[in-house]
């Protein structure tokens, strides 16, 4: 079952296209790798898919719900942005608490998953004030609150940025969880070993169109490379390789 | 760009600076509508001014004009000083995130010294041009164009000596509040102190110039006048006010540069407040929280509580009622304690600006008070009403007690009939109930709709914003404190004016507060990060 679904979806502003006829199709318990250079328009494409930016043509639906509607898109989705989203006088505790409430999560259910996840997270200073925090840690908050809903689809755009090793693994497992549990990942990311490792599919994004897209290990033989690094250096370096791909299943 | 280390962090900043208010209307309009204002004001050129003391000086009556521009350039001094405290304090020179590119490729000294050329830059634009006109003016007024050199020079250098001087009194303050490791609310506290001293000594500065007339600080005015012929300015005290400061801000850079070492160095972070304990306390389940919950449902509740928590946890805000407090306080003192009102017009005045103080703070820019944690109030499915209703919430909440129950509370203690004290509590609680509607609809428009609005903190609220706020205020006010003022001026007021008066702000507040509401719901409905 597709939750998130997108046809001709295009956003400009003024006379500069940022995406241009973006058709996407991920599956509920799949994770979608989004990758592309600098300033290709995957944050914008987030920032769509969130209901944050209002595409200017195209449809998009997530979880059945159309982007447009931002009211119900909520409750099913949520978005780890490249900068936390986070109120820097709260604590990461009071802050979570306050999102879970917000979102209408049980009490019950909420007492019992943000401290799971705050420990599975090791955020040690839970209960201290979020502008002392690391950048780290305030990704680590970022994260927990996307998650504890545990949503129909979770946007991620970048999100081990900060991270160290071992909360990267930490982010892993929560992802593949998330993934057995049905969820759509959405993942935005330059740490492509991360993409290669947890992507079921991958979507690489160039100057707002969509170059390529497969699974990992399919991108990787087209292009005829080792790594999934060496192929996105390949596709949007060499535009012979990446018209070929453009042609492959 | 090249040249000396501190030639070039001034240069930068400056450059900044210049581009920030070149590239904003309203600060271009106040960085030039200001300087001109003071030197009409000052020069004379409508009403009595520096023109005149010249036609005076040209009359033969030196003495009188020499004692004026004396005393004149004393409570100059002393006000300017005073300024300067406050802007130190403030860290107007000494924001080290701002230079932190260099900092790390220069040394400090160059840094310390950039950022104060760049701070007398600022307030040599911003105040000085009066002055100078004013100089000119006077020596216009008496035909002696040489006047016009050390009135002109001199206040320049007075200027550079304030700002100069007072740089290295921020520096200790912040040395002392870090050291100290008082949280926030304190350094506000401090703060209101130092300002409540700044209006003190405003209000007092004859007898503060009086009491300096002997020292040293007033060779100042012998500094202004020494090319002023005939009124016996002394030129050995100028020379020595000239030197002496000269050495003064050799000392107080000199210090600067070794306080900024210890402020910018010392390691010491902001201290957490008392609360922000690490007792992993579910504050969720407070009794005050179950009491909100119960009375506005458990997702406004979390919002408004997440309000009060951020305001009460970042005392700047509240610098946002300060100017509507300051209306208060002029209302006060203008139309009551020296004006002809009588005591009865404390409770509508107590009414008014402390409505307009309530809805001056986070509602005023309510995207933009939001800053970084905005995508996750957007995306979080609660709907664009239940946002507007928190937040008006969590102003009502607090204001109608506070101000609806000070005014009737103000009225019976001034003795108020009856009727007077219910039309002032009806008063005080429509503009506390339409302050953060009107508030919420007019600062959806501040910031606009531009990129960048994610993942950056706003200033809060827009100026402009404020001004069309207060504005609005002051309409929807005006006919109950006209019904109202009455009653206070002539002490008796027909019962149908005063009802009159009162019910029509009532209903003007019903009618404005349904159309804000509306409005900010539909623009945060609408909003999109372009």
């Amino acid at each position: 079952m597709a939750v998130i679904d997108t046809e001709g979806l295009r956003k400009a502003y003024g006379g500069v296209t940022a995406v241009e006829g973006l058709d996407l199709t991920v599956e509920a318990g799949s994770v979608y790798g989004f990758l592309g250079p600098n300033g290709a328009g995957k944050t914008t494409t987030m920032r769509m898919l969130t209901g944050l930016t209002r595409p200017s043509d195209g449809t998009a639906t997530v979880a059945g719900v159309d982007v447009r509607d931002r009211d119900r898109l909520g409750e099913h989705i949520g978005y780890v942005p490249d900068t936390p989203p986070l109120y820097e006088t709260l604590t990461a505790r009071e802050h979570l608490h306050a999102v879970a409430d917000v979102r209408g999560l049980d009490p019950a259910v909420k007492r019992e998953r943000v401290p799971e996840l705050i420990e599975r997270f090791d955020l040690a200073a839970a209960d201290d004030r979020i502008e002392s925090y690391s950048t780290g840690m305030k990704q680590k908050t970022s994260i927990i609150q996307a998650v504890a809903h545990e949503p129909a689809a979770l946007f991620l755009d970048e999100p081990t940025s900060g991270l160290d090793p071992t909360a990267t693994r930490t982010l892993k497992a929560v992802l593949a969880d998330l993934r057995q549990g049905g969820t759509a990942v959405f993942l935005s990311t330059h740490a492509l070993s991360v993409a290669d490792e947890l992507a079921d599919r991958v979507g690489l994004l160039s100057d707002g169109e969509l170059l390529a897209e497969n699974d990992p290990e399919a991108l990787k033989a087209a292009s005829e490379t080792a790594t999934l690094e060496a192929a996105f250096v390949e596709l949007t370096s060499d535009e012979e390789a990446a018209a070929r791909l453009r042609g492959s299943p | 760009m090249t040249g000396p280390p501190a030639l070039v962090v001034a240069r930068v900043t400056v450059v900044e600076l210049y581009r920030r208010v070149s590239g904003s209307t309203p600060m271009a309009v106040l960085f030039t509508a200001l300087p001109v204002f003071f030197a009409v004001q000052l020069s004379g050129l409508f009403g009595p001014g520096a023109y005149d003391y010249g036609l005076q000086l040209a009359a033969g009556d030196a003495e009188a004009v020499g004692a004026r521009v004396r005393e004149a350039t004393v409570s100059g001094l002393v006000l300017l000083g005073l300024m300067g405290v406050l802007g130190a304090g403030a860290g107007n020179s000494e924001r080290k995130e701002r230079y932190v590119t260099f900092l790390t490729a220069s040394t400090t000294r160059a840094v310390v010294l950039g950022s104060v050329c760049r701070q007398v830059l600022v307030w040599t634009v911003m105040l000085w041009p009066a002055a100078a006109v004013a100089g000119v003016a006077v020596a216009a007024g008496a035909g002696r164009p040489v006047a016009a050199l050390s009135l002109v020079g001199g206040s320049l250098w007075l200027f550079a000596v304030a700002t100069v001087a007072t740089v290295p009194v921020g520096f200790a303050a912040r040395w002392l509040l870090d050291s100290a490791g008082l949280p926030k609310n304190a350094r506000l506290g401090l703060g209101v102190g130092l300002m409540g001293g700044f209006y003190a000594l405003l209000f007092s500065r004859e007898q503060v110039t009086a009491a300096l007339s002997g020292t040293p600080v007033s060779w100042a005015g012998d500094l202004l006048l020494v090319t002023v012929p005939g009124v016996d300015a002394d030129p050995l005290a100028a020379a020595g006010f000239l030197l002496g400061t000269a050495a003064l801000m050799a000392v107080a850079l000199a210090l600067s540069v070794r306080l900024a070492g210890v402020v910018w160095y010392g390691g010491h972070a902001d201290a957490p407040e008392g609360d922000a304990g690490t007792a992993p306390v579910d504050r969720q389940e407070t009794r005050p929280r179950a009491a909100l919950t119960d009375l506005v449902g458990r997702e406004a509740a979390a919002l408004v509580e997440t309000t009060w928590r951020r305001t009460a946890r970042t005392p700047k805000t509240l610098w946002y009622v300060y100017p509507g407090a300051l209306v208060g306080l002029v209302m006060a003192e203008r139309l009551v304690y020296a004006g002809p009102f009588s005591a009865a017009m404390y409770p509508v005045v107590l009414g008014f600006s402390g409505a307009v103080a309530a809805g001056s703070g986070f509602t005023l820019n309510p995207l933009g008070t939001e800053g970084d944690a905005l995508p996750w109030l957007l995306t979080a499915g609660v709907g664009s009403a239940a946002v507007v209703r928190a937040k008006a919430l969590a102003v009502v909440l607090v204001a109608v007690p506070l101000v609806a129950g000070g005014a009737l509370g103000v009225a019976l203690a001034v003795g108020a009939p009856p009727a007077v004290a219910l039309a002032a509590l009806a008063f005080a609680l429509a503009l506390s109930v339409l302050a953060p509607l009107l508030s919420l609809a007019v600062g959806v428009h501040y910031p606009p709709d531009a990129e960048g609005l994610l993942g950056g903190s706003v200033a809060v609220p827009n100026k402009s914003a404020s001004a069309a706020y207060t504005l609005g205020m002051l309409v929807v006010a005006a006919p109950g404190l006209g019904g109202l003022g009455q009653f206070a001026l002539s002490g008796s007021v027909a019962p149908a004016v005063l009802a009159g008066g009162v019910g029509l702000t009532t209903l003007l507040a019903v009618v404005a507060g349904r159309l804000g509401y509306g409005h900010a719901v539909a623009r945060l409905d609408d909003y999109s990060v372009e």
